[in-house]
């Protein structure tokens, strides 16, 4: 099927409304409830899931017709730009440090968890998709290929640990006493890439700004640090 | 809601960033072209080529809205059914394990060594 064939167009319009419009409707009930559990993004993927089973329909069909949403991903990450050009003369000042402490992070996050899934699964297919998983998703495909890793696990893992941080992040720095917006800003970015960040930039400009900061620089220097590590660990 | 006008100015610039990222994707491949365009839509409006002003209401409907487009790529975790049935628990663990531990890492060195600015 092509996207000018009719008929592909009026699925391709249906699958968007319908995941648009659940979207909303729990959008709507978490403005309302206030409940960070009520993630509209979780939820909606929940009711989904079910209903394409139930109707038997394959995902491989609602990917190709819901994927102008793939697309407008990456024009929303570029809007992210902007809470970064709002902090852009404090960063300036802290950039050494924010990179000393982002470098140092990743290589301990990349190397851990490597042996972790090693030890438990006894898989190093398994093991290198899930080290990559708090980098943005095109990146983490190109390694995750490079080092035999599975595309598919790694990425779902990102997709994890991008929910893990964005709903139980905030919360749980809070529960350790960390309530910087500057310390949880980083934190998600460097753990939870775009995903964390869409999040966070919910809560302030500021906690926006250094996400996305970190995200940058996470993703730069896995790009550099990943293959160095898998090479030597392999 | 942001005004169609302001909406569309933002939307060129934005469109204009991520063009221009893919081009540098295309000859240095370290990044994807998105996160490069992140950073030319900053240094436009760091050097006030596009208008800070003008692009703030936008900006805030996009990311309000933007997690909508995670959805499809979520749903793809009905296709590793099989998967997650075997090894599903366990990766889950260590997904929510090492992912808070590299919050808590980032979070402490942060608070240690930039400071505290509650």
């Amino acid at each position: 099927m092509t996207i000018f064939e009719p008929a592909f167009l009026l699925q391709a319009t249906i699958y968007c409304l319908l995941t648009l419009g659940i979207y909303r409707i729990f959008f709507a009930l978490q403005n309302k409830l206030q409940a960070i559990l009520f993630n509209p993004m979780l939820l909606s993927i929940s009711v989904i899931i079910p209903l394409l089973l139930s109707q038997q329909i394959s995902y491989q069909d609602y990917y190709q017709a819901t994927q102008i949403y793939t697309y407008l991903l990456e024009p929303a990450i570029v809007a992210l730009g902007f809470p970064l050009y709002q902090q852009l003369n404090t960063i300036k000042h802290e950039l050494k440090q924010i990179t000393a402490i982002i470098v140092i992070s990743i290589i301990l996050a990349i190397v851990s968890t490597y042996f972790i899934a090693l030890v438990t699964v006894m898989r190093s297919d398994i093991a290198v998709s899930l080290s990559l998983k708090a980098v943005t998703t095109p990146i983490a495909l190109v390694i995750s290929e490079q080092y035999q890793g599975l595309s598919s696990i790694t990425a779902v893992g990102i997709m994890f640990a991008g929910l893990f941080g964005a709903l139980l992040g905030p919360k749980w720095l809070s529960l350790l006493g960390i309530n910087s917006a500057r310390a949880q800003g980083l934190a998600i970015g460097c753990a939870s890439h775009a995903l964390g960040t869409a999040e966070i930039t919910k809560k302030s400009l500021t906690h926006g700004a250094y996400s996305s900061l970190s995200l940058i620089l996470t993703a730069f220097f896995t790009a550099i640090i990943a293959p160095l590590a898998f090479s030597m660990m392999m | 809601m942001p005004k169609i006008i302001h909406f569309i100015y933002s939307l060129s610039w934005i469109l204009a960033c991520l063009l221009l990222g893919k081009l540098l994707a295309h000859y240095v491949d370290i990044l994807p072209a998105s996160l490069y365009g992140m950073v030319f839509f900053a240094f436009a409006l760091h050097l006030k080529w596009a208008d800070a002003n003008r692009i703030k209401d936008s900006i805030q409907w996009i990311v309000k809205n933007m997690s909508v487009c995670f959805v499809p790529a979520g749903v793809g975790l009905m296709s590793h059914v099989g998967l997650l049935k075997s090894h599903g628990l366990m990766m889950l663990l260590i997904l929510l394990g090492t992912t808070l531990a590299l919050i808590t890492l980032v979070a402490y060195l942060s608070v240690k060594f930039i400071g505290d600015d509650t």
